[in-house]
């Protein structure tokens, strides 16, 4: 009664008049309207397209077409075709199976470092090419803008660890969180997962569950995709949409009930081009959700071509207001703020930020293209735009990558910024050596900033980065200003209104690059050298460059609405393949996977009873032959060579009579669990298990043989695919362990 | 239950409802029909929910969250466009309770949502993504504060 007041009257009374009810209800009906006829027109066309311009629409294209089928059809497998379109009832067959995921596994993704270098220079002198500097050596007639790198007069082409770093530069950027989910690496896992899981082709799934490498998000809320192959042209295609819930807790670690999420369209296309080469395109295009608004993230697009090039764009944080105002979260901004948004914000103040990374190689030549843009923003000034690249002149540092700021002694977290896990390259330049650090080490990771270095020693004393044990960065005392080591020759800030004053021929040489990378992404050839000389025009060009990439993928998205609206109507209707159903499905594809490699299971049950069955294979053994081994299930993780925890289960193998051991039985989780943890569990156990080759030392020790692998033990679904080699000991195996039971997989 | 899927029961059972909300905000009725179409607009990309209570919920919600920026870019441009604008005069039509109008605007969907939809403590601090304490307390301040207005005025 007591909130029947005059509150309650009055409320009663502020209604929408029907005037107003009836405009809202037009409007509504309009917008249906149009939505339902754009899907009828677009049901009848193909829903993933090509990009126009990577479609070579030549006269040769039978031919080619002709030529591949030809190819593909001698490598099948099997004589007969496959099935045009699979089904639940009608499950792609093993073999077809097997043939598919090998072609994934064998394309190439990346240069191979040996692709890339030829000569270990341990005492070479260097210097680099340039555009025509009378200090630069290079090959007669090759492109003034390649990479060379000159060894007693002979010209050659960068160091294995150079490479090895660039390569990872290009694979990964750590700096960038969503790139954990979109590596190189990730990418490949994800096809040989859905080719795993797949019930048949051409046609839209709903996955719901977590995987395992999709560790961004603490929810993941499923994901729709579709897998297309075409036995005539051999191309296979993925699409995926992801969608997952962002991490929001409140002050009290309790989880929010929010609508925010991240929807992610990921797009892979692998193929073989017109000249037999592997190519593999990629694409993602990131949204955050939120308030029944979606907000554009970033636009990432990656195209492979083997022994050829490997480019990569990304286009970040393409906001028109900082996010925190897309966030209402008045209460305690820090504790609730999204853990996702503090990375973006305090990385990219700016706004706006684009990379470009590419190396094209072949036999006779290697090029290095990075260049990263901060565009303008509302958050900075307008007039401004920062493009970051490395110098070619020559003299001073022969490849920056991401060099940072170091704000020395200000705090113990900005300190860190400078610290950089270096290694030496054996290469000179000046008499001085390079060092090169590697990506994903230590305290670079952790500064989640880019961590691929490249830097030249002082002239002066040789110690202008003083690389010790601690991975620390010391300045030599020849060096007054620290912008001068880290800036000197790595940003240059072009400012739109014309005050941008380095030399015209470094614009040329980044028009040059900027034009075989947009050759190598879009597959025609664009002038970007012309406008380099003209007042602003360059960064204009590069600025409609990077929009128009942006806007064409936002329409490749935006064809997926209608599949998204597909999936709201089938899950509504609750079209879920039934454990039956899906124990067939799955017994099929674990039989087909077991030809190539070993298969194992870890599963859970409400009492906690945790069922093992684990294959491991072990390959290239060579071992003490007096020393026993075990194949053992445990719980420590520790990265210590003992292990502390509790060795659940072991079995002595012998490693030099076979190669695959099998470890199976059960055990109650609650047994090995810390009584402390025991009020945690609750309808979803966590913990992890581990695996691997152990032995025993004189005192009883359990010692550590191999790397162990973990085994999530989680209620919605358990499921690690991975290998491990240690060539140091030689001792290397790799095995898959799968577990379907909690998947979900609905027809659409 | 009504057909969630079916606009026209939508607009009819919550379209007040969300009006309300707005109004909230905006203090201002043609402001708080157009954020009431905001919302049903992007509910229909949402579409379909899973019940009409996450649905509720989520109109809610939604419609707060329109009506904060709503209220952001509309105090931008009446100071960019024209600062002799009278942003009072938007609020001649709150003659419901001259007293709410003095609460801070979130406070007053938490009375709204509290007193006059029904809502616990729990659910409101579900649907505006806050704690339960938290609006426990607003709550809490919001009665005190209309208390003492009221007092004041007798």
């Amino acid at each position: 009664m007591e909130r029947q007041c005059l509150y309650t009257d009055k409320m009663s009374e502020l209604k929408l008049n029907n005037q107003a009810k009836d405009r809202i209800l037009q409007n509504l009906y309009n917008i249906e309207t149009a939505r339902e006829e754009k899907k009828a027109l677009s049901k009848s066309r193909p829903l993933v397209k090509r990009a126009s311009f990577w479609i070579p629409l030549t006269s040769a294209l039978c031919v080619v077409i002709l030529a591949i089928s030809i190819i593909a059809a001698a490598l099948a497998p099997t004589e007969q075709p496959l099935p045009h379109v699979y089904t639940v009832e009608n499950p792609i067959s093993s073999s077809d199976r097997i043939y598919l995921t090998g072609v994934v596994q064998n394309a190439q993704y990346l240069p191979e470092v040996s692709a890339l270098t030829s000569v270990d220079s341990s005492e070479a002198q260097i210097s680099l090419a340039s555009d025509g500097s009378s200090t630069s050596k290079y090959p007669a007639g090759a492109d003034p803008t390649d990479m060379y790198f000159e060894v007693d007069g002979e010209t050659l082409r960068m160091t294995e660890d150079i490479a090895q770093t660039l390569l990872n530069a290009l694979a990964t950027n750590s700096s960038q969180k969503e790139n954990d989910v979109w590596s190189i690496e990730n990418i490949r896992k994800e096809i040989s997962f859905m080719m795993d899981i797949i019930p048949g082709y051409d046609q839209w799934f709903y996955l719901s569950g977590k995987m395992s490498y999709v560790q961004n998000y603490s929810d993941y809320l499923g994901c729709t995709y579709k897998l297309s192959y075409d036995e005539q042209t051999g191309e296979i295609n993925m699409t995926r949409v992801t969608y997952s819930r962002l991490d929001l807790y409140d002050m009290d670690d309790r989880y929010l009930y929010l609508d925010e999420s991240i929807k992610v369209v990921l797009n892979v296309k692998y193929y073989k081009n017109d000249e037999g080469k592997d190519v593999v395109e990629c694409s993602t295009v990131k949204y955050f959700e939120y308030g029944g608004e979606s907000y554009l993230y970033s636009v990432e697009v990656l195209k492979n071509t083997a022994n050829e090039s490997a480019s990569k764009l990304s286009i970040y944080n393409i906001f028109e207001r900082p996010l925190n105002e897309l966030f209402y979260l008045p209460d305690s901004p820090n504790g609730n703020f999204v853990r996702e948004v503090f990375a973006i914000q305090d990385y990219l103040p700016y706004g706006k930020v684009v990379n470009y990374r590419q190396i094209d190689y072949s036999e006779d030549s290697v090029s290095v293209f990075k260049m990263d843009k901060v565009l303008s923003s509302e958050l900075e000034d307008n007039q401004k735009s920062e493009l970051t690249f490395y110098e070619c002149n020559g003299e001073d540092a022969i490849l920056w990558d991401g060099v940072w700021d170091y704000y020395d002694e200000e705090s113990e977290s900005e300190k860190r910024l400078g610290m950089a896990a270096a290694s030496h390259t054996g290469i000179y330049v000046d008499g001085y050596e390079i060092y090169a650090a590697p990506t994903g080490i230590g305290a670079i990771t952790a500064s989640e900033h880019n961590v691929f270095r490249v830097g030249r020693l002082c002239s002066s004393c040789n110690s202008i980065y003083g690389y010790d044990y601690t991975d620390t960065v010391k300045y030599c005392p020849h060096v007054r200003s620290v912008d001068e080591v880290t800036r000197k020759s790595v940003s240059k800030t072009v400012n739109k209104g014309g005050i941008y004053t380095a030399e015209d021929s470094e614009k040329t040489v980044l028009a040059a690059q900027l034009e075989k990378f947009y050759l190598n992404i879009n597959g025609v050839s664009k002038d970007f050298v012309e406008s380099a000389h003209g007042e602003n025009a360059f960064e204009k060009s590069v600025d409609e460059y990077t929009a128009s990439i942006v806007e064409y993928y936002i329409d490749e998205v935006m064809n997926l609405e209608e599949i998204e609206s597909d999936v709201s109507d089938s899950l509504s209707k609750s079209e879920v393949i039934d454990d039956e159903k899906m124990s067939e499905i799955m017994d099929g594809l674990l039989l087909g996977i077991k030809d190539m490699e070993s298969i194992g299971s870890v599963t859970y049950g409400e009492t906690c009873t945790v069922h093992y069955d684990v294959t491991v294979t072990l390959n290239g053994v060579e071992v003490d032959a007096d020393k026993k081994y075990y194949l053992a299930l445990y719980t420590d993780n520790n990265d210590d060579k003992n292990i502390n925890g509790t060795v659940i289960a072991e079995k002595e193998i012998d490693l030099t009579a076979q190669r695959v051991y099998n470890i199976n039985g059960s055990f109650d989780y609650m047994d090995i669990v810390k009584k402390t943890d025991v009020s945690k569990i609750d309808s979803r156990l966590s913990g992890s298990v581990y695996v691997g080759i152990i032995s025993y030392d004189g005192d009883g020790n359990v010692v550590r043989e191999t790397t162990n692998r973990q085994f999530r033990l989680q209620s919605e679904r358990i499921k690690y695919v991975a290998s491990y080699k240690k060539d140091g000991k030689k001792l290397f195996y790799s095995f898959t362990a799968t577990s379907y039971l909690s998947y979900r997989i609905s027809i659409i | 239950m009504g057909d969630i899927k079916n606009i026209n029961y939508i607009v009819n059972a919550y379209g007040d409802m969300l009006f309300r909300v707005a109004y909230q905000y905006t203090r201002n009725r043609s402001e708080a029909e157009d954020v009431t179409q905001d919302v049903f607009v992007a509910m229909l990309k949402k579409m379909p929910f899973k019940s009409e209570e996450h649905l509720k919920a989520w109109l809610i919600r939604v419609a707060i969250n329109k009506s904060i920026n709503y209220l952001k870019s509309s105090r931008k441009k009446v100071l960019s466009l024209d600062e002799n604008i009278d942003v009072e005069a938007k609020h001649s039509e709150t003659d419901e309770i001259e007293e709410l109008q003095e609460l801070p605007e979130f406070d007053r969907s938490v009375i709204y949502l509290y007193y006059y939809e029904g809502y616990s403590i729990k659910e409101i601090a579900k649907i505006t993504g806050k704690s339960a304490n938290s609006i426990n307390i607003r709550l809490f301040r919001a009665r005190e504060k209309l208390k003492t207005l009221l007092e004041e005025r007798r």
